[in-house]
């Protein structure tokens, strides 16, 4: 195969990743890793380098959308990042030391969870109970419109354990070159008690942070292969691009199921070679 | 002064994406051009042979070479992280949140101690 026809093939995969990460919630960067080494016989550090760079990319476009319906908590955002960006750089750095069998075996079990959290039900918190104490000293609650315009305010809860979940949230970011979206929502939304719209696009927020301070580590130890990278980043931007547009357009519920269920088989290979040894 | 407003900072970072995004595009086809008719070669992961220190990355880029330009439109968004930390920095004391404008500049400062501490010794 030429260089040209496997850049091409490259980036039709990633435009599908990018396309059906934005429909699914899962975000593109955690399901080119598998498909590029499952697939593509692409070391599992180069794949998470080209992945982290599309992590980026996305959610940076995505950021101006998701600021301009004021759902974005900057905020809660920013202090929690302090701690998602210690994680991020133990992370990445990590990756030096630990045998690329575990990192595959890490790997198929977060892209698993993530599954998992992105079809959980999320269930309105009611704003009765007080904010936690550090909540209300920093001034963290915040509030939102509903689709109907209406006014809704919500109180914030567990401060210190949103702040540790972050930090492993970061944590495996740096060390699977992912933007680790579903743990991020997983830690505003379950642990903090942030409004479902709220988790995920303060997450957004967070994640172009998060990666760049991975990405850092990344280009200096050799994660970053331009000639992978670039398809990649490209195909995914572009794919999130079109997915954004189609999740407005059109009810993805069947579809989600079937993606869901490949990338759940694509989890359990990322599992099995690691386990076997085979990368 | 004219106050920064929250879509400042996604308008920073949606530029920083579509200049990156172009960089990378161009880099790429110049990439394309010179070795895409070559027969394709899985990259073994080789230390040595990937890593990016700030001289060699300049040398490549001054010599415009495709790879270089692909890597400078992976900076520009970093650079643009940067940038949208700032102002987010300068967002908060603007409105007189100066507990979390201290918050933002240590994110800044971590995000430049990660470059640096990355360098290859």
């Amino acid at each position: 195969m030429t260089v040209i026809a496997f850049t091409m093939a490259l980036f039709c995969v990633s435009y599908v990743a990018g396309l059906f990460g934005a429909l699914t919630g899962l975000g593109g960067g955690i399901v080119i890793v598998p498909v590029l080494v499952l697939l593509f016989k692409i070391d599992i550090r180069l794949a998470m380098g080209a992945s982290l760079l599309s992590v980026m990319a996305t959610s940076s476009g995505a950021a101006l959308t998701f600021l301009k319906h004021h759902y974005t908590n900057v905020k809660v955002g920013m202090f929690l990042e302090t701690g998602a960006i210690v994680g991020a750089i133990v992370g990445a750095l990590l990756v030096k030391v630990v045998p690329v069998g575990l990192i595959s075996i890490i790997f198929g079990l977060v892209l698993i969870s993530s599954i998992w959290i992105s079809l959980k039900h999320h269930r309105g918190h009611p704003s009765t109970k007080p904010s936690h104490p550090w909540a209300v000293r920093l001034g963290l609650d915040g509030h939102y419109y509903t689709d109907q315009h209406e006014h809704k305010s919500y109180n914030i809860y567990r401060v210190p354990l949103g702040l540790s979940l972050m930090t492993v949230a970061g944590g495996l970011s740096g060390l699977l070159g992912i933007g680790s979206g579903a743990l991020k929502v997983l830690a505003l939304d379950l642990a903090m008690g942030l409004p479902y719209k709220v988790s995920t696009s303060t997450s957004n927020f967070m994640i172009g942070m998060t990666a760049s301070a991975s990405m850092g580590v990344y280009l200096t130890s050799g994660y970053i292969s331009p000639e992978l990278a670039f398809p990649v980043m490209l195909g995914v931007l572009m794919g999130a691009f079109t997915g954004s547009r189609i999740l407005v357009l059109a009810n993805v519920k069947m579809l989600r199921m079937l993606f869901d269920t490949v990338v759940l088989l694509l989890a359990i290979q990322m599992i099995y070679k690691g386990i076997t040894g085979a990368l | 002064m004219k106050k920064v407003s929250e879509l400042d900072v996604g308008r920073v970072l949606l530029a920083g994406v579509l200049v990156s995004a172009l960089i990378v595009l161009v880099g790429g086809i110049l990439y394309l051009m010179q070795h895409g008719t070559n027969v394709y070669i899985n990259p073994k992961f080789n230390h040595a042979v990937h890593v990016v220190t700030v001289q060699n990355f300049f040398e490549a880029l001054y010599q415009l070479q495709a790879k270089a330009i692909i890597l400078f439109g992976i900076i520009i968004l970093m650079v643009t992280q940067l940038i949208r930390v700032m102002l987010t920095a300068w967002l908060f004391a603007s409105h007189r949140e100066y507990f979390f404008a201290w918050v933002s500049v240590n994110v800044f400062v971590m995000l430049i101690f990660c470059i640096v501490i990355a360098q290859p010794r």
